[in-house]
């Protein structure tokens, strides 16, 4: 399934992509759940008490993460296209995508 | 939408935070990098695929790590951690058990690779394990 020289998603990305996220839950935590401690002090993240601080991954954490996404990508393309060959054409249309959808959402 | 590789050699770290321009361009770098997974794979299985198929496929799996991220946080936090561990991944696929299978044996080269985990070692790595149980073993931490 995984071929050295493929293409993937660099770790470093995807770990900016969940801190992003996780910042800005930590921070909606932060106004809703604490509005006592919601001096504006944490705008960046670095929340001060420990309770608020957003969540981290580790690294093996990462690359599986990335791994994950590279199958569903794969994956969405593999299934269009065995549909597309089924058609008995080389060119992934948008029909082709919209029959495989809903069981590729259900699958990820 | 043609997309070559060095737009994401360039890619620098970058450590700031809460910008709407920042989630811009990680969105976009991240997009970048589905595209080129994308177009590499409709190559690879001799398949032509259609521009704005690729863009709409980059766009699913943005809004399907918004969604994995959201699961590992909750996935963490529920077992008590601030770190998302590889379980956690693992755990977000379980409703696939092929997904999950196919993780846990990446998991297990990844572990493999760099022997520095110190507890969870009482799983032996178990290549060909088809998931049948399941359940994914979480280490009692």
């Amino acid at each position: 399934m995984d071929d050295n020289e493929a293409p993937t998603f660099e770790p470093d990305l995807i770990r900016a992509i969940f801190k992003h996220i996780w910042i800005k839950k930590a921070q909606e935590r932060e106004r809703n759940g604490f509005p006592n401690t919601e001096a504006g002090d944490s705008e960046v993240g670095a929340g001060t008490s420990k309770k608020n601080r957003p969540t981290s991954a580790n690294t093996n954490a990462l690359k599986l993460s990335c791994e994950l996404l590279r199958i569903f990508i794969t994956e969405a393309i593999q299934r269009a296209g065995t549909i597309a060959e089924a058609e008995g054409s080389t060119m992934i249309e948008p029909t082709h995508l919209e029959r495989i959808l809903p069981q590729l959402l259900l699958d990820f | 939408m043609e997309v070559d590789e060095d737009n994401r050699s360039d890619f620098e770290k970058e450590e700031e935070e809460e910008d709407d321009s920042v989630s811009d361009l990680l969105r976009d770098r991240f997009r970048l990098s589905a595209i080129s997974i994308a177009e590499s794979e409709a190559k690879r299985s001799g398949m032509e695929i259609s521009p704005p198929i690729v863009a709409c496929i980059a766009d699913l799996a943005f809004k399907y790590i918004g969604q994995l991220a959201k699961d590992l946080e909750l996935f963490a936090h529920h077992a008590g951690r601030k770190s998302v561990t590889m379980t956690d991944v693992i755990v977000s696929a379980h409703r696939n058990e092929h997904l999950a299978a196919s993780l846990r044996s990446y998991s297990d080269e990844l572990k493999a690779k760099e022997p520095q985990s110190e507890r969870k070692r009482k799983k032996v790595p178990r290549k060909e394990d088809k998931g049948i149980d399941g359940m994914v073993n979480i280490p009692d931490l």
